[in-house]
């Protein structure tokens, strides 16, 4: 498993000529093209994993609970009817399995993180402040978690969070508000 | 401005959202409350934070694994009559939630069928009685911004119903959801036959009955 200090993207919808071929290829893998849904998949894996990731807060629960988000959406992805809602669809599945997951595994579950190994010198403060927020994140309520992992670590705009959670704008607005004063409310805790 | 109302616009402040009064009435409090202007600084900095959150990859060999899950290709299907076919289908079912008026629902799925009939049967269907076009942009906003308010009043109730509740809840809605997306695609591939609006408005004014029945129930458990 690698870690990478790198900022969480959507590489399937970043940037247009990368965008302009993904119908086809969502075409593809509807014909069951097994190499359109690879593609798929290394466009999708990081910002899922992220968002699995901070769900279960554990590396290899994480990967269980995206291989059967992958397996679903390339189950189902015959009976989508508007590839140009892929993106929504997609990630709508990713966050009902993450939900999911928490019911199952039940609410308030606590699971440690557990900080780098041998984090350098120069790096543990900000080492320190990153685990600050992953304690804060992990407290949210399952869907406030989504909100605010799309908008404020993902970049999702509300209208395209509205679309996922099948929600109006200004609830997303709303919930993403209610997450940030939480977060804030656990930082305050925590930090002296 | 109360400090409460402030609050709520400082989160839509720090992403840009807020334009006009609004942005001047809070800029104007925020000179005023040194609280507010603790917590912009502090939402700003959780903003900022979020963003440099660690990011994670999976093990290199899972696209093996899930490969090897994906069951061999199925027939393709892609009906635009299923995400409708759906919303009557469960709605059949599902007892707690069961629309009033089964002589109603019946009726809908007859319509249904006949709007989805044929471009010949569309084209000799009159629009006698349906909303016109000019009217309809003004009553889809006011459902819209009626569902919004119910979502927002559910939202607001801070009650959680029991996950296998709100599971079928959930279940309802998305497939409300997806007769809608139908509609509106109808819609658009048909522009010069009307006969989806009124279709559509139904499906908000069932969306609406059931965010009732739910806030209804919170407001029990409550």
């Amino acid at each position: 498993m690698n870690s990478q200090k790198e900022k969480i993207g959507d590489t399937a919808f970043n940037g247009s000529n990368r965008s302009e071929s993904l119908l086809d290829i969502i075409r593809r893998c509807q014909d069951g093209d097994r190499k359109a849904m690879e593609e798929i998949y290394s466009r999708y894996r990081s910002s899922l994993f992220n968002l699995t990731y901070r769900y279960t807060r554990d590396l290899s629960s994480a990967e269980d609970l995206l291989q059967d988000i992958f397996i679903k959406i390339f189950t189902r992805i015959t009976k989508l009817r508007a590839p140009e809602a892929f993106r929504a669809w997609v990630y709508r599945t990713a966050v009902n399995a993450c939900i999911s997951s928490t019911r199952k595994s039940g609410r308030g579950k606590h699971i440690p993180l557990t900080e780098n190994d041998n984090p350098d010198e120069a790096e543990a403060d900000n080492s320190h402040i990153r685990l600050d927020m992953e304690k804060a994140v992990s407290i949210l309520p399952p869907k406030q978690k989504a909100v605010f992992l799309l908008h404020d670590v993902q970049g999702f705009t509300h209208g395209e969070i509205a679309q996922v959670m099948k929600w109006s704008e200004g609830t997303s607005k709303y919930q993403l508000f209610r997450a940030r004063m939480k977060i804030r409310g656990h930082l305050k805790d925590i930090r002296p | 401005m109360r400090c409460l109302k402030a609050q709520r616009l400082i989160s839509d402040h720090i992403d840009n959202l807020l334009k006009g009064r609004q942005a001047q009435a809070l800029e104007q409090h925020l000179k005023e409350c040194p609280a507010c202007r603790e917590l912009l600084n502090e939402m700003q900095m959780i903003a900022e934070e979020a963003k440099n959150l660690e990011s994670v990859l999976p093990s290199e060999d899972l696209w093996e694994r899930i490969e090897s899950q994906i069951p061999k290709k199925s027939r393709r299907s892609r009906s635009r009559l299923s995400g409708i076919g759906r919303f009557f289908r469960f709605s059949l079912y599902s007892r707690e939630l069961a629309f009033s008026g089964s002589g109603l629902l019946a009726g809908l799925v007859l319509m249904t069928l006949f709007y989805y009939g044929t471009p010949s049967m569309r084209n000799d269907r009159g629009i006698t009685g349906q909303v016109a076009s000019n009217q309809f942009e003004e009553v889809d906003r006011q459902y819209q911004l009626a569902i919004e308010a119910l979502n927002q009043a559910i939202l607001e109730q801070n009650v959680e119903l029991s996950p296998d509740l709100a599971a079928v809840f959930e279940e309802n809605l998305e497939i409300i959801d997806d007769a809608i997306r139908s509609f509106r695609t109808a819609m658009n591939e048909y522009p010069e036959d009307q006969g989806a609006n009124e279709y559509l408005l139904i499906c908000y004014r069932k969306k609406l009955e059931l965010l009732g029945e739910m806030k209804d129930l919170m407001m029990r458990s409550g």
